[in-house]
Order: C-alpha cells, then sequence, then structure tokens
C-alpha cells in the first residue's frame, strides 16, 4: 500500500544535502552522507541506533555545524547559516519529547516566543486563537485550540507540535520516530497529518523503526548505516528484507572469538517467567545459566532496559515471577537484589553508575562497604586492598585509585563500575550497553573480561543494540520488541539481518477507514 | 484529494484522552472545598463565627499575607521558593516609617523600592549566580533581617495615626488593596505573554528556552514582583498598626508557602490556580480565627500551620503520583 | 527538589589534577590561620590569650553542635531548617522537668529531640517531602510546642544543674566545650569511618548511583536528621548549661548560625563532598570573624545581615568552582 508521490519527481528540490562528514573526539559519526528531499514529499530515513540519523537532523538544524559538505535550501546555499536562520527558511524538528508546556493552551505554545501582537504591542488574544485555531483545523483534525496540552492525547500533543512547526513558517518538517510514542489507533492520526502536510507542499523526514510505516506513508526511503550513506529507493521498488539487508549489510570484520560454549549441565541461576509491567513489559520469560552469556538485542524501546530494573527491583513487576539461584525473588528494592548476589552495570554510567564526586575506589567499593563492614565500622585496608585489586585486574588507566573518577575516560569509567559490581561476588550479571561511548581498544578489553567472568560460573546478561557485539559475545540471543520477547535465536547460525527483522516492532493498528481521501 | 481548509477528516470536541472525572475536579477545586468544610466546621463550632464582623476581621486579617501569597505564588509557578517575604516586610515597613516624616508618598515609593532591589538580587542570583532557591532566599531572609533590625538600633519606628497615610489601614481598605493586587496579578498571569511565560519557565524551562523564551528575565521578573509585594504588604501592615517593628513578619514565609500548597498549586512550578492562593489565604486564616474562637491556646496555631503544610504537600505529591500513574 | 536553574543535571566532571584538590582541600585551614594571625594583631595580642580562646570556643558551643548535626544533612543533599526550634523546644522541656532532676530532664529533652528528628527523617524518605519543606514546617512545630509548654514565658533554672558530676569546667576549660568536641568526634567517626558514613556520601554525591549499587539511601537519610534531632537535644543542654535559662524564641537565629559554618567550612550544598572537619574549621571561622565584628564594634544586627552575604558568597563560589571544571 504505497502513497502515491505527490509531486513529480522533476520537481526543484526542497532541501539538498551533499557529502556531510562530522567527526567527533574519536568516532565518524556522518561520512559523505547525500539527502534530498522534494516538495509534498515524505523521505523516510532508516537506520539502526548509532546509525548516524540523529547526528544529521543535528546537522541539518545546525545543532552541530557539519566538518565538510553541502546544504541547499530551495537552491540556496545555508551550509553555514545558524539555528535561527535554519528555523526562519523552514527546517524544523519534532522531536519524540515534544518540547511542549503542559499547563499552556495549545494556542499559548503553538505561538510560544513570537505571539500576535497588536498595533500598542500587547498580545493579540483574539487573533492568537484564530490563528491557532486555522492551523490545527488545517491539518485535518478540529479540536478547540483553548484545550490545555495535558488534557490532550498524546496524538493531539504531537498535531499541536507539528502546528507549532508551521506557524514558524516550516516547510522542511523532521518527524523523530513520531509513532514510539503512540498506542492503539493513534497512528491514523498521525498519518492523517502527514498526508495533509504533504498537499500543502510540505516536505516531510519521517524517520521511523517501524518499516511497515514507510510502506504506508513514505515515497522514497533512504538508509544510513554506521554513519555512511548507503541508498535511496522509491518506496514502490523496495521490500522489507531489501531493507533490512541495507541497514545491516555490513563485513563483519574480525570477529571477537568467543569463549568455550556453556557446559550442557550447567545449573540454572535465572528464571523470569510472564513478567509484565504496564505497557513496557509484556510476558517476558527466559533463563540464564551459570557461565552463559545471554544476549538481549532489540531497538530503543523494546523494554530491555525496563526489564533489567524489574529484575534488580529498581522498578516494580505488575506479574510474573522471577526465580533467582531456585528461589523466588520477592525483593522491595535494589539494595536487596545486590546483597543476594545480583549487580548491574546500567546504561548511563553518569546518572546511575558512579558517584563522581568520589575517588575510583570508593566508587569500586560503593556495593561492598556493607559486608566490608564488622560492627558498622568500615575495614578499609581489606576492602581497599580488594578493589584495588579488582582495579588492576580489569587494567583500569589511573594514576592513583584515590584520585576522583570523573578524571577517567569513558572506557575507565566503565571498567571501575565493573570492578564494583564484581566485588560483589555476583552470580547473575546484567550489563546494559555496556560498551557505548568507549573507544575500540576499551571495548576488546570488556569483551575478554566478559569471557573470564564466564569461566567462574556467573550467569551474565548483555543489553545491546550493536549487532555484531551480540553476536560475539552471545550463547543464546533473545530479541525484544516493544516490550516482548519475539525470539530465541542461536548466534552462530543467525545473521544480523534476522535479529534485526525480529526487533523491528510491529506497527500500530491503523482503523478500517483508513484509505478514503487517497 | 481533499482541498485545503474545506474539509475536516475529524471533528474532535471534547478533549482527547484524559476526561474531566469528578477526581480531577476535586483536584483543581480543592482549595475551595478545604474552605467550605472549615468555615461549615467553623459554624458548628461556635456561634460567632459565621457573623459579618467575623467573616470581614478573617479577610482583613488575610490581606496582608494574602499580598504576600501572590508573590510566593509567582515564584513557585517557576519552580522556586522565596524564604525571604517575612524579613523583607520587616525591612520596608521600616523604610516606610522612618522615611515618613519626610512625605508620606516619598515613603510609600521607599518601601515599595526597597523591596522591588532586593527581589531583583535575589532573582538575579538565582537566574544567573545559578544558586538554588531556597539558599538564595535564605541567605536574603538573613539579609533583610539584619537589615530591618540595625535600621533603627533594633528598635521600633513609630508613625501618626492621624496621617493621611495612616488611613490605608483602617477599615477595610486593607482588603481593598489586596483585591487590586490580585487584579493585577491575574492580568499580569492571563493577559499578558509573560505572563504565560512564567508558567513556560516552570513547566518544561527546556521547551520555553528553546522557543526564545528569557527564562533569566521572567525569572529575575519573579522575584522583583515578590519583593514589591513585601513593600506593599509591610506598608499596609505599618498603617494598621502604627509602628514599624524589625521583628514584623516572623514565620510569614512558612504562612505563605502553607496558603499556596493548600491552594492547589505544584511546589515543582508550572501548574497552579491563582485563585487557589487566594483562597489558601483565607484558609489559613479562617484556620486561625477558628482556634482563636474556640479558646485554644493561640500557640497552638504554630503548630497547626506547620502540620497544615505537610499535609498539603503530601496530599499534593500523592495527588500527583496518582495522576501520573493513572495516565 | 525546588531549584530552579540549577545543575542538577549537569556533569560534574572534574579533570582535577591531584595539587588542585589540595589546594582546595586546605583553603579552609590557610583561611583560619590567616584570620587567626588577623585577629592577633587586630588585638594587640589579646586574642590568643587562653582564656579568650576558651571564651571563643565556649560562645560557638550551641552554633557548634548544630552545625556538626546540620553537616551530616548537608552531606546527603538536604538541608535542616528546623534545628534551632528544636533547640528551643527540647531546652524548654529540660527546664520544665528540672525537679525530676538533671538527669532525667536532659534526657526527656534529648528524647523530644530525637522525635523531632524523626519525623523530619520520615517525612523526607516516606513522605517525599522536599528536606527544606519538610524541615520548614517542623521549624514552625518545634516553634509552636515550645510557646505552648513554656506559654510564651522564659523558664529559668531553679537551681544551677552542672554538665557531669558536679563539675562544669575541668581545670580553665568549661565542659561544654568537651561536650560540643565530643558530639564532633561522634560524628566525624560515624561519617568516616561507619558504612553509614559511606551511605551518607554516596547518597548525597548521586542518589541513584548509591540505590543502583544496594545502598538503602532512604536509611541514609533518616539516620542524618535523625542524629541531627539529637545534635539539637544536646545543644539544649549546653545552651542551659551556660546561661541558666531558655525561652521559646531562641530558635530564630541558631538555624541560621548552624547552616553557615557548614557551608563555609566547605561542605557542598548539593551533597557528597565535606564533612564535619570542615565544618568545625567553618565555626571557628564564623566564631572568629563575629568576635572580631564585635571587638569592631559593628552592630549586632548587622552580624546577621553579614552571615547572610557570607553565605551567598561561599555557595555562589562552590558553584563557580563545579562550573569551571
Amino acid at each position: 500500500m504505497t502513497v502515491p508521490p505527490a509531486v513529480a519527481p522533476n520537481a526543484p528540490l526542497l532541501l539538498k544535502a551533499v557529502g556531510l562528514t562530522k567527526r567527533f573526539a574519536g568516532t565518524v559519526a556522518l561520512e559523505d552522507v547525500s539527502f534530498d528531499l522534494r516538495p509534498g514529499e515524505v523521505h523516510c530515513l532508516v537506520g539502526e541506533n548509532g546509525a548516524g540519523k540523529s547526528t544529521l537532523i543535528k546537522i541539518l538544524t545546525a545543532a552541530h555545524r557539519q566538518d565538510s559538505g553541502q546544504i541547499f535550501v530551495n537552491g540556496e546555499d545555508v551550509s553555514q547559516t545558524s539555528v535561527r536562520a535554519r528555523r526562519d527558511i523552514g527546517i524544523s524538528v519534532i522531536y519524540q519529547d515534544l518540547n511542549l508546556i503542559p499547563k499552556l493552551t495549545v494556542a499559548q505554545n503553538i505561538f510560544l516566543g513570537h505571539e500576535p501582537r497588536t498595533n500598542r504591542g500587547t498580545l493579540d488574544k483574539k487573533r492568537m486563537y484564530r490563528d491557532a485555531q486555522k492551523l490545527i483545523d488545517d491539518l485535518g483534525i478540529s479540536f478547540p485550540a483553548r484545550s490545555r496540552v495535558d488534557d490532550l492525547g498524546i496524538s493531539l500533543q504531537q498535531l499541536t507540535a507539528t502546528a507549532r512547526a508551521l506557524s514558524l513558517n516550516g516547510k522542511i518538517l523532521i518527524m523523530d520516530e513520531p509513532s514510539a510514542v503512540l498506542v492503539g489507533n493513534e497512528l491514523e492520526t498521525l498519518f492523517s497529518v502527514v498526508r495533509r502536510l504533504k498537499e500543502q507542499g510540505i516536505g516531510v523526514i519521517y524517520i521511523s523503526h517501524r518499516l511497515e510505516e514507510v510502506f504506508h506513508i513514505g515515497d522514497r526511503v533512504s538508509v544510513l548505516r554506521d554513519g555512511k550513506y548507503v541508498g535511496t529507493n522509491d518506496v514502490a521498488d523496495i521490500t522489507t528484507p531489501e531493507l533490512v539487508q541495507m541497514m545491516v549489510g555490513r563485513d563483519l570484520g574480525e570477529l571477537h572469538q568467543q569463549g568455550q560454549p556453556v557446559p550442557a549441565d550447567a545449573p540454572e541461576v535465572l528464571r523470569v517467567e510472564g513478567v509484565t509491567r504496564g505497557r513496557v513489559l509484556d510476558d517476558v520469560s527466559f533463563t540464564l545459566h551459570a557461565g552463559e552469556v545471554l544476549g538481549i538485542a532489540g531497538l530503543v524501546g523494546a523494554g530491555r532496559t525496563e526489564l533489567a530494573r524489574v529484575i534488580m527491583g529498581l522498578d516494580k513487576r505488575a506479574s510474573g515471577t522471577i526465580t533467582y539461584l531456585g528461589k523466588p525473588l520477592n525483593i522491595r528494592g535494589p539494595a536487596q537484589a545486590v546483597a543476594r548476589g545480583l549487580s548491574l552495570v546500567p546504561e548511563d554510567r553518569r546518572a546511575d553508575g558512579l558517584v563522581q564526586v568520589l575517588s575510583v575506589r570508593d566508587n569500586a567499593a560503593l556495593c561492598v562497604v556493607g559486608r566490608s563492614s564488622r560492627a558498622g565500622f568500615v575495614r578499609f585496608h581489606a576492602m581497599y586492598e580488594r578493589v584495588a585489586e579488582l582495579c588492576r585486574e580489569m587494567s583500569v588507566k589511573v594514576a592513583d585509585v584515590r584520585d576522583p573518577v570523573s578524571s577517567l575516560s569513558g572506557g575507565n569509567q566503565q571498567k571501575v563500575v565493573l570492578a564494583k559490581c564484581l566485588a560483589t561476588d555476583c552470580r547473575v550479571l546484567i550489563l546494559d550497553e555496556p560498551t557505548v561511548g568507549i573507544d575500540v581498544g576499551a571495548k576488546r578489553e570488556i569483551y575478554a573480561l566478559i569471557d573470564a567472568l564466564k569461566q567462574r560460573g556467573i550467569g551474565i546478561i548483555v543489553i545491546s543494540a550493536e549487532l555484531p557485539e551480540i553476536l560475539a559475545l552471545s550463547d543464546r540471543i533473545l530479541v525484544m520488541a516493544a516490550g516482548r520477547m519475539t525470539a530465541e535465536l542461536d548466534p552462530k547460525i543467525t545473521a544480523q539481518e534476522e535479529i534485526l527483522r525480529l526487533a523491528i516492532p510491529p506497527m500500530l493498528e491503523l482503523a478500517g477507514t483508513a484509505g478514503d481521501d487517497r | 484529494m481533499t482541498a485545503r481548509g474545506t474539509q475536516i477528516t475529524n471533528k474532535i470536541s471534547a478533549p482527547a484522552g484524559a476526561t474531566r472525572d469528578w477526581r480531577r475536579m476535586a483536584v483543581d477545586y480543592n482549595a475551595w472545598i478545604l474552605i467550605v468544610l472549615l468555615a461549615a466546621i467553623g459554624s458548628i463550632v461556635t456561634p460567632i463565627f459565621f457573623t459579618v464582623g467575623n467573616l470581614t476581621n478573617i479577610l482583613e486579617q488575610s490581606s496582608i499575607i494574602g499580598v504576600l501569597a501572590l508573590g510566593q505564588y509567582l515564584i513557585i509557578l517557576t519552580g522556586g521558593i522565596d524564604l525571604s517575604v517575612g524579613s523583607m516586610m520587616a525591612l520596608t515597613a521600616m523604610v516606610g516609617a522612618i522615611v515618613m516624616p519626610t512625605g508620606s508618598l516619598l515613603a510609600v515609593l521607599a518601601a515599595i523600592a526597597v523591596g522591588g532591589v532586593l527581589g531583583t538580587i535575589s532573582g538575579l542570583v538565582v537566574a544567573h549566580g545559578r544558586l538554588p532557591a531556597f539558599i538564595t532566599t535564605f541567605g536574603m531572609m538573613a539579609i533583610a533581617r539584619g537589615l530591618a533590625l540595625s535600621a533603627h538600633n533594633g528598635g521600633a519606628v513609630n508613625i501618626s495615626m492621624t496621617s493621611r497615610f495612616a488611613q490605608i489601614g483602617k477599615g477595610t481598605f486593607p482588603i481593598l488593596i489586596w483585591v487590586v493586587a490580585i487584579a493585577v496579578v491575574y492580568i499580569f498571569l492571563h493577559r499578558m505573554r509573560t505572563g504565560a511565560y512564567v508558567y513556560a519557565v516552570g513547566g518544561n524551562i527546556e521547551a520555553a528556552r528553546v522557543s526564545g523564551v528569557s527564562s533569566g528575565g521572567v525569572v529575575v521578573l519573579v522575584y522583583a514582583i515578590s519583593g514589591v509585594c513585601a513593600g506593599v504588604a509591610g506598608l499596609i501592615l505599618l498603617a494598621r498598626s502604627g509602628v514599624a517593628l524589625p521583628t514584623y513578619g516572623n514565620g510569614y514565609e512558612l504562612q505563605t508557602i502553607a496558603a499556596v500548597i493548600v491552594g492547589g498549586t505544584n511546589i515543582m512550578g508550572g501548574e497552579g490556580k491563582l485563585s487557589g492562593a487566594v483562597i489558601g489565604v483565607i484558609f489559613m486564616t479562617m484556620l486561625s480565627n477558628i482556634l482563636d474562637l474556640v479558646g485554644a491556646n493561640p500557640f497552638w496555631s504554630f503548630c497547626v500551620i506547620g502540620v497544615v503544610l505537610w499535609m498539603a504537600i503530601m496530599l499534593r505529591s500523592g495527588l500527583d503520583r496518582a495522576r501520573l500513574d493513572r495516565g | 527538589m525546588i531549584q530552579v536553574l540549577d545543575i542538577k543535571g549537569q556533569d560534574r566532571a572534574v579533570q582535577a589534577p591531584r595539587l588542585r584538590s589540595w589546594g582546595s582541600k586546605y583553603a579552609i585551614w590557610v583561611t583560619l590561620a590567616v584570620l587567626i594571625v588577623a585577629a592577633e594583631i587586630v588585638s594587640k595580642g589579646v586574642f590568643l590569650q587562653g582564656q579568650n580562646v576558651l571564651n571563643i570556643l565556649a560562645q560557638n558551643s550551641v552554633a557548634g553542635t548544630l552545625a556538626v548535626g546540620q553537616t551530616l544533612v548537608v552531606l546527603t543533599a538536604g538541608i535542616d531548617l528546623s534545628l534551632g526550634s528544636i533547640t528551643a523546644l527540647a531546652s524548654m522541656v529540660v527546664l520544665l522537668m528540672q525537679a525530676q532532676g538533671s538527669m532525667v530532664s536532659r534526657l526527656a529533652g534529648i528524647g523530644v529531640a530525637l522525635a523531632c528528628g524523626l519525623v523530619n527523617g520520615l517525612l523526607v524518605t516516606k513522605g517525599r517531602v522536599p528536606p527544606f519543606v519538610a524541615t520548614l514546617g517542623m521549624m514552625q512545630v518545634a516553634l509552636g510546642l515550645a510557646y505552648v509548654v513554656s506559654n510564651g514565658y522564659p523558664i529559668y533554672e531553679d537551681q544551677h544543674a552542672s554538665l557531669l558530676f558536679g563539675l562544669d569546667k575541668v581545670g580553665p576549660v568549661p565542659l561544654i566545650i568537651a561536650l560540643w568536641v565530643l558530639v564532633a568526634i561522634i560524628a566525624w567517626v560515624v561519617a568516616r569511618r561507619t558504612s553509614y558514613g559511606a551511605y551518607i556520601y554516596a547518597t548525597g554525591g548521586n542518589e541513584r548511583a548509591a540505590r543502583v549499587s544496594g545502598i538503602r539511601t532512604d536509611r541514609a537519610k533518616l539516620f542524618v536528621y535523625v542524629f541531627a534531632g539529637l545534635c539539637a537535644g544536646v545543644a539544649a543542654i549546653i545552651w542551659i548549661n551556660r546561661l541558666g535559662y531558655s525561652a521559646p524564641n531562641i530558635g530564630d537565629s541558631l538555624t541560621l548560625g548552624s547552616i553557615a559554618p557548614v557551608f563555609v567550612g566547605g561542605t557542598s550544598p548539593f551533597g557528597g563532598v565535606g564533612g564535619v572537619a570542615n565544618t568545625l574549621g567553618g565555626v571557628l571561622i564564623m566564631g572568629i570573624l563575629i568576635n572580631v565584628m564585635v571587638l569592631v564594634g559593628i552592630n549586632v544586627n548587622i552580624q546577621q545581615a553579614v552571615e547572610g552575604v557570607i553565605i551567598l558568597a561561599v555557595v555562589y563560589m562552590f558553584i563557580r568552582q563545579q562550573r569551571a571544571r
């Protein structure tokens, strides 16, 4: 079901980006990427996490300045203009978090910062509400501009954000994962709005993980992979498997050598059955054995971190059981989880992993202060010795373990977090995106460490969106999408494409009356 | 294909999503409910309560704290707090009394100016110095108190009770001033752009900044307004009592905060009802009034105010969390 | 937390070589030394005489004890605005019960203070009330109770109750100083040598990371408020021993006096940094400053204003420091 292009392929381009390259310290975020957009077109942009989509958006809006390459809007070179200028010539982004003020009305939000004024300079309320209502009606869904934003459902809030972009003279609208926050049949609202935009000649760059949406709403689709531009196709000329192939078709390079296989009689250390939590986790079940690395693959929002949090007791589960070392795990908080031998290396090490103002050794000792104490008094010498030894084992590069942990590089900080977890002699270790933001050398060291931990009989869960990493590290792979476990795979016989295919969340339901005005 | 603007595919009359169920209304109007309940209790407990004289008395007593609470309301809307309102009121009263012999108009201007200037300083420190609001205003509270105490060597300053100035403290004039202040604040919040920006800064400061709102300017403004409110309140108090005591306003900051929270404002900012800030003040005064009428030890009202503050804030955060879980 | 434009989300990453941390760690002691030298000069040698030193220490023993309690609270990124009122209330209770004997009355006072601290702690942990709102309310409640039990009047000691075994001094040294020092030592040991101390620093430094690491942050927070209450009880005893009376309104300036030394001493209002030793230095600095102000003849009322300015200046420097890194 494709939407015929609203504009002939020969129409002048609304946006043309050529040869965009952007490097951040050590990594190449974008390399020679090109992209163009026609008026009235929905051009979808797809790629895995970290493929470079966010960087591309930031460069288009001038939040980042490209290292090389040019950007043309309606033929005019705007490559070096400011954020303000880009906005004025019509480039607008609607992010997932919408940036609205909940307690203000729709009209107030639409015109925030650029309210219409009377001749005397005071606020022209009448005109503001009138213009706001017109913008909303033009998008095809009518509701009062007087409504307070937090009274509205999320799809209407999205519409408000869209109307705001239009009020700022938006001609090129970038929608970043717009369906990620929707439920049920709100998708139809989104699609009808997008169609209205097309009719108005506005170009939409539509980013989504749900590939089916591309085929419902898109005219063309472009694929990014590892910062490189892979290709562009008309939606009518491509299939989902081909798209997936473009997204992951990479040379796996030197595969990290896996450690020895898990013995068949390895005991079960963790069993999760039917765990549900609100809308984020839906009937998740799996088992973990001693000495096994279980990879959990999936895209952002699939519920993997939420699963880790539920296991650690940071969030409550609504239903389901967790059995640890043969006994039920009914804990009221993370303190009990850590005490019983579960440990988490969190996704955001700055916010959740380390106390930046404390020293390296104090951070490494965070989990074991209690058990290093006799009658409340901490036996510092023994404790510090132990964690210093662990830091040495992990090759944490630091001049002195008494230095503040904030003076370490990302990779070394992560090793400190690992040391902290291992100090507890945990039996289950969960690593959530353990190598994000870490240089290649440190990555390899962490992979080696994970292997070593396998030997010790620790049950390890690695959550990662990096497909090569998960394939290399895991003994088994579980794939999650939209809060559900969609598959269990054997890494030895699985290709990246298959994992990604299973990780793609299903498109939301469209109402039955979808196709009327096409 | 539909022509632009001539056909609407969907019409949604009521806002989609959260419906206006009775729970929501209870939260929005909880201040009114509380006050009606309290008034009912008051009338049951003592016959004097529901007399014109007593009710007017309550309104009169509310007016001073009421004016202060308006400034506090604006500040809490932005997610801040002002612990210095009581001491600033004492200082402006002292300033007013000291300048009074030179001319009452000058005294009024001086008092308001002092309040405004000190408020602006607090605002600048919070907005640009990036100090947490409670530390900043705590420090300002000490500064203002110290200045008030040293203005006349710790002593009080009297003014003539027959002067024209003193008239504004007589009878129900203070209530009138309070009403005017409420009207001014209402116009500011609901009819002016900057008023909407106050909600924006408290509700989602990043979104506000991204939209080009000068969040620093808004913050400075609300603290300055609070300072001016302290000036006005100090003048009313001076006119009513005929004397400026450097110890005025002790504990007033707590009352204004309690009043604003009871009135339904979120301590984190971004949401609240102006009517709530007004009702909240009347509620607190009514409470003291009832305790007074039943002959309770007047010192108990100190405790009661503190407990009310606790209960109000726990109730609000409980309601907020329940709302989040449901939605 | 109510903090407009605070740097909650901002990274506190430090690229501080060890030399810089030495500098800021010892800055307070250097300042103290400089102050002492200056005071010695200004007073023409009177300052460092034994009796004067003992006087200064004795005068600051109440504020000092409270500041110790406040330190632990601030270390968890909290604040306690009620310490002054709790002291007032506790002192009223002690004096009201003096007929039962000094031991009983003092225990009662400490018990009441502990109860207040417990309420504060529960409000903050279970009630999820922001610390300054919780303790602001307690300030009022304790004040009210102090007035209620005393009917608004000061109460005097019928006969002086000595601090310990009939003694108020050991040689020339007042025992109240020893009491203060004892409390400080206990607090220091807890903060630096026990697991609870580690929990306190971790909770203040980064509560989320502390939780993920299995630390019971609620317990740590509850502890500090109860301990602060204990300090207020002890401060009440010291007050009475020193002055022979108490009144319900003594708390007004005590709270400010408990907060200024904590920040001046180098404990960060954002938590996780600083400690009891820092605060002691801060108490001495504030004490000497006030002493000097009195000697020079500055109005006692201006002193309050000066304390306020000092708090702002010191906290501002903290924030500047963090941002510069």
